[in-house]
């Protein structure tokens, strides 16, 4: 009898762990298909995907993060740093486009190498360290600004957030499409990324086979920022202007996206692509919630619950043994 | 003495399996009212499985518990408690920051209006606690500014305050004195006296004869036996325990000659927890570390394989004065350690069995940082064939193989970096029969390769039947060097004790 | 097995929206009109105000009219999120309170072009209404009263001391518009004005007209293009203890302090203010898009009305009770 519970649970849990996401994510689509008329359109799914692309970009390195063990909370603050950033030295100094990127995403990585440093070294909570980089990326992209939005972006710039490949496939959706085969490939064929499971998983195993956890976890902090400072200049381009005041809500997206996508808040577990489509839930949730004009409170409200969801799924086996 | 009406608890068909392997194997078993009742047998053989069940920290696979009449399928640790049974582990559950009165009465406080805490009521009834036991504590204490009998003395108390019937200690001497086991013993039998039952896990053979009325002896998972005490001896108990005659399963040691210079060579290597340790080790040797937990044998590999810091001390490889290791230049000069606690040190148990035993290859079987699938995979083939690793499929995790398999792919993992110095710490705990016998034939191998090995155990028959030397180790000194071949377990356990050898 | 269920999904997608296409955005005779209005933050107050006169325009409408709100939460780019989604809803008109006009430029221009009537805050080309403070009208407005009190009681010549908020071009606009005020009522040579002082803070305001006060005592007229200063100056005029019979001071905005002030029968003579309650202009903007949804006759530039606020009419002013003014003709339309 008991030994029936357990396998349906069992058998549950690896549905769940397999097809899962695919699963919510087909739920989502045809309710809200019946729901609105104009949902289900190519249109409104380019739109939809363009409006994740920024998340799903700081959901990457989001997600090597998490599997280190770790957590990012400052890809908010990263997101308008990198916009304001980006722009500036763009407007001011009038560089270069590519070397604006350039620029902005190396301040992505040192920001974030000083994430890993203060967990790895200095052995601060990477909930604390990286809530306090939070802050002062957000007081930097103010104080770069005087809290007024950088204008004078060139074309170009804005085509990359707003413009379209053939007319129709929108730029930033194209960039993060491209960014997870950089991010499936680090993970799963990378010796960085085998390393990284690694010390996520066990970190005193990979230490005692010679991996130095420290440099790792500074690395993936580097990395994480990098991705961040991606979507920052992206957003940019889509707003046409730098926007010191963007982000608030985004670290909390980014990781409802991973976790959604089955990687493990206790490090070591999950898989990249299936963060592609937790993103895409966050994204057609949010779309299909101003379709049917429900209040936006609901929303915030709706979206903390998916999260606790979302990350009671991904713990049910530990769940389950208690 | 053990009919059926006296006794406090039936236990039938117990069984619990983690994964592949089978902790405790249908165990039948009862305990009297009053007995004090010892449970002997090796490291894994099942004792605290039984006991944790019956203590309701873990949930049995099949069969029942029967208490007092009343019969469960399993129990959490309230429902034990609330039917009267207590157990002490050896690592207490006590709070470190708290009085010991206010630990006592953790979770069920005397309060005044049902609110403010009575904290004189709390230590008046805790002294009155200590006098039943007929001992004088300051129950106003902080636990962590007392000793550990102190700690064992507020754990029987709290099991007395909560009216135990049944009080399970696992192994509760191990860290006492002589004078302290005295005294814990003179609390047992009162203990006794007042009707309660002592279940009592124990490696000590003079105090299971001193203290109980029923021994129970284990192997493998199962209830060997179960004997009134003035029944059996210390010899049949532990040919009982061991299950075979010593020695017997070990390979044939002098088969290969050891190299003329040592390989690795330790000089006055002194840590936080070793002092002035020297010694030489040769290829085609094993070498032996023993000595009690804690007495410093795994400190002094760590130390050597750059995982620990050196305070002071040389170590010479090849006759050539070396740095202080890191792990990553240990490794790169062909040194590896297999640590004792694998789930926490040795094995990945989320990770595919492919990318445990691929971890030290990385940059081998990689190019412009990329894996070669083909490669990797070759490599992995070629271990699960060499080492018989029984498993589903390479991409599955690690966690779903047994104990022994999952051993056995941490050895893959370091056989794979071609070692010359391998470390070897407890490399058969908690593994099957079959799996040791295996890791021996291997270790022997290595051996008449021309490597040098050293093995740290617990196991005395183990660490006598496969070293060649063995070097006894107490509180962090080295005390002496005994040959495996003629050493006995007395005289290992006697440098082991801090004792010098007579002859 | 994943593969295949994905796959699945993907083809039934592609299928559907094949046949649903592009969404469309034309009205159709007979279906509800959708309009989807972005403030900048529900966190203050006025903005709650903006849409309670939604929902009371919506009522009005008795189910012909939705309107759906979403929060800007102060970040552009959810704005610019909340009008992708308006369009791809198929959304008839949009309403937006823009937080930075350079974020949300492209798309307002998409849904223009779908043929979604865009009504916006502020100022923008190529929109269907637009919603504009007038701030030189604010200021005229004041300059007008002024002048008036300059002719009756100075005999039409007057010294004027002013303030201004000269980083803030809207500012500016209501500097020119008192000035511009004033002369269309006075001669210009009779009349002087002093070099503006440029704040907004009560105090600084203060300090700044006792030293008016000191340096040029023929000062009788004190104007400021915001409240907030013109209540300093006022504390200043009260403190020097002059006979303030024929002194005239006036501001912009209709602040409380300035309300108070003006109804104690004191110096501070006038403020210039919204004419509507915020919930008023609400109702008032999306019933005008509405109108433009249906092809029917509207004010593409929806000026706030402001009105002089002086002692004669403040009571009035002050027991202002919301009122909505519904169109006939949508009236009829509908046959409500």
């Amino acid at each position: 009898m008991t030994a029936n519970k357990t396998s349906f649970k069992k058998s549950f849990l690896q549905f769940y762990k397999k097809y899962g996401v695919v699963f919510i994510l087909a739920i989502e689509i045809i309710f809200f298909s019946f729901a609105h008329k104009n949902f289900l359109s190519l249109n409104n799914f380019l739109s939809v995907g363009r409006q994740i692309s920024f998340i799903g970009i700081a959901a990457i390195g989001m997600t090597m993060v998490l599997i280190i063990g770790g957590i990012d909370i400052s890809v908010g603050s990263m997101l308008a740093f990198a916009g304001v950033f980006s722009t500036k030295i763009l407007v001011d100094f009038g560089l270069p486009l590519w070397l604006s990127i350039l620029i902005t995403l190396i301040m992505g990585a040192f920001f974030g190498a000083i994430n890993g440093f203060s967990c790895a070294i200095l052995h601060i909570p990477a909930l604390i360290s990286t809530l306090a980089m939070q802050t002062i990326l957000k007081g930097i992209a103010f104080l770069l600004t005087n809290a007024l939005p950088v204008k004078g972006m060139t074309k170009e710039f804005k085509y990359l957030g707003q413009g379209y490949l053939f007319g129709f496939f929108p730029i930033p959706l194209l960039v993060m499409l491209i960014m997870f085969v950089l991010g499936t490939w680090i993970l799963n064929r990378t010796t960085f990324g085998r390393r990284l499971y690694a010390v996520g998983g066990n970190s005193e195993a990979a230490r005692l086979s010679g991996i130095n956890t420290k440099v790792m976890t500074i690395l993936t902090y580097a990395i994480c920022g990098t991705f961040a400072a991606l979507s920052g200049v992206l957003m940019a381009g889509r707003l046409g202007s730098g926007q010191p005041s963007i982000g608030a809500d985004h670290p909390m997206d980014v990781l409802t996206a991973a976790v959604l996508g089955g990687i493990s808040v206790n490090g070591g577990k999950g898989n990249i692509v299936n963060v592609l489509f937790g993103a895409f839930i966050m994204g057609i949730l949010s779309n299909g919630m101003v379709m049917l004009g429900i209040n936006e409170y609901w929303q915030w409200v709706l979206k903390g619950i998916v999260l606790l969801l979302a990350v009671t799924l991904s713990n049910l086996d530990v769940i389950t043994e208690d | 003495m053990s009919t059926a009406a006296s006794n406090v608890l039936e236990v039938k068909g117990l069984t619990k399996r983690f994964g592949g392997t089978t902790a405790l194997d249908h165990a039948d078993w009862s305990l009297a009212k009053g007995e004090i009742h010892a449970i002997a047998g090796e490291n894994g053989a099942g004792k605290s499985t039984l006991c944790k069940m019956l203590a309701g920290a873990i949930v049995p696979s099949e069969g029942s518990i029967t208490i007092d009449g009343k019969t469960f399928s399993k129990l959490n640790p309230a429902e034990a408690k609330r039917n009267g049974i207590v157990m002490i582990y050896q690592e207490f559950n006590l709070v470190p920051e708290l009085p010991i009165y206010e630990n006592i009465f953790l979770g069920k406080e005397i309060t005044k209006f049902g609110v403010n805490v009575d904290k004189a009521a709390m230590i008046k009834k805790s002294d009155e606690l200590f006098h039943q036991m007929g001992v004088k504590v300051d129950s106003r204490k902080i636990i962590a500014d007392i000793s550990v009998a102190y700690c064992q003395l507020v754990e029987i108390a709290k099991a007395l305050m909560e009216n135990a019937k049944i009080l399970i200690m696992d192994e509760p001497t191990a860290p006492l004195t002589n004078q302290e086991v005295g005294i814990l013993f003179e609390i047992i039998g009162r203990l006794k006296e007042r009707g309660i039952t002592i279940v009592y896990i124990s490696h000590r053979m003079e105090e299971i004869f001193e203290l109980s009325d029923r021994v129970t002896i284990m192997r493998d998972g199962k209830i060997i036996t179960t004997r009134e005490i003035g029944d059996i001896d210390q010899k049949e108990i532990i040919s009982l325990m061991v299950g075979h005659e010593l020695g017997m399963d070990f390979p044939v040691r002098g088969k290969t000659e050891r190299s003329a210079e040592p390989v690795l060579s330790v000089r006055n290597l002194t840590t936080d927890k070793i002092r002035d340790i020297s010694f030489d080790l040769y290829g085609g040797e094993i070498l032996g570390l023993a000595g009690l937990v804690g007495a410093g044998r795994t400190e002094i590999v760590r130390a050597i394989f750059g995982a620990d810091k050196i305070k002071s001390g040389e170590i010479y490889l090849r006759g050539k004065k070396t740095d202080k290791l890191s792990i990553h230049k240990a490794i790169s000069k062909k040194i590896g350690l297999i640590p004792e606690d694998r789930k926490r040190q040795g094995v990945h148990l989320e990770l595919p069995i492919l990318h445990n035993m691929t971890l030290l290859q990385l940059d081998r079987i990689s190019r412009l940082m990329t894996i070669n699938p083909k490669k990797e995979r070759a490599g992995a083939d070629e271990f699960v064939k060499k080492l018989r690793i029984k498993m589903g499929k390479l991409s599955d995790n690690a966690s779903s193989l047994s104990g022994g398999n999952q051993q056995k792919i941490v050895l893959a993992k370091w056989l794979a970096n071609e070692p010359d110095i391998l470390f070897f710490d407890e490399p058969t705990r908690g593994i099957d029969v079959g799996a040791k016998a295996e890791i021996y034939e291997l270790m022997d191998e290595l051996r008449s390769q021309g490597k040098a090995v050293i093995m740290i155990s617990s196991e005395m028959p183990e660490v006598l039947g496969m070293c060649d030397r063995i070097l006894v180790l107490y509180e962090g000194n080295m005390m002496g060097e005994v040959i495996g071949e003629t050493a006995t377990q007395d005289d290992v356990m006697t440098l082991a004790s801090g004792l010098k050898l007579e002859k | 097995m994943k593969k295949y269920l994905l796959l699945l999904v993907v083809v039934v997608m592609v299928a559907v929206m094949a046949i649903n296409g592009a969404a469309f955005a034309d009205h159709k005779e007979g279906e509800k009109i959708v309009i989807g209005h972005c403030v900048m933050d529900m966190a203050n107050e006025i903005f709650v105000q903006y849409t309670n006169g939604d929902k009371e325009f919506e009522k009005d409408m008795q189910g012909n009219v939705e309107v759906v709100i979403v929060d800007g939460a102060s970040e552009p780019s959810k704005q610019t999120e909340a009008l992708e989604n308006f369009i791809t809803m198929g959304v008839d008109a949009i309403m937006l309170n823009a937080l930075d006009l350079s974020a949300v430029e492209d798309v307002v221009h998409r849904a223009e072009e779908a043929g979604i009537k865009v009504g916006i805050y502020p100022e923008m080309e190529g929109v269907s209404v637009k919603f504009v403070f007038d701030e030189y009208n604010w200021g005229y407005d004041l300059g007008v009263d002024a002048g008036k009190w300059i002719n009756e009681k100075l005999g039409g010549k007057a010294t004027i001391a002013c303030f201004n908020q000269a980083e803030l071009e809207s500012a500016l606009g209501r500097y020119n518009g008192y000035k511009d005020g004033v002369l269309s009522q006075c001669d210009a040579e009779n009349i002087i004005f002093l070099e503006p002082v440029s704040t907004v803070e009560p105090v600084r305001a203060m300090e700044a007209m006792e030293n008016i006060l000191q340096a040029h005592p023929e000062v009788k007229v004190v104007l400021a293009s915001a409240d907030a200063a013109a209540v300093g100056a006022y504390q200043a005029i009260i403190g020097a203890g002059i006979d303030t019979s024929d002194m005239y001071l006036g501001g912009l905005d209709g602040i409380t302090d300035a309300l108070d002030a003006i109804e104690e029968g004191s110096v501070f003579r006038c403020t210039v203010g919204n004419a509507k309650h915020t919930e008023e202009m609400g109702y008032d903007l999306i019933q005008e898009l509405t109108k433009a949804v249906l092809g029917m006759d509207y004010d593409e530039i929806y000026f706030a009305p402001t009105i002089a606020i002086t002692q004669e009419n403040i009571a009035e002013y002050r027991n202002h009770e919301l009122t909505y003014e519904l169109d006939p003709e949508l009236k009829e339309y509908f046959g409500l």
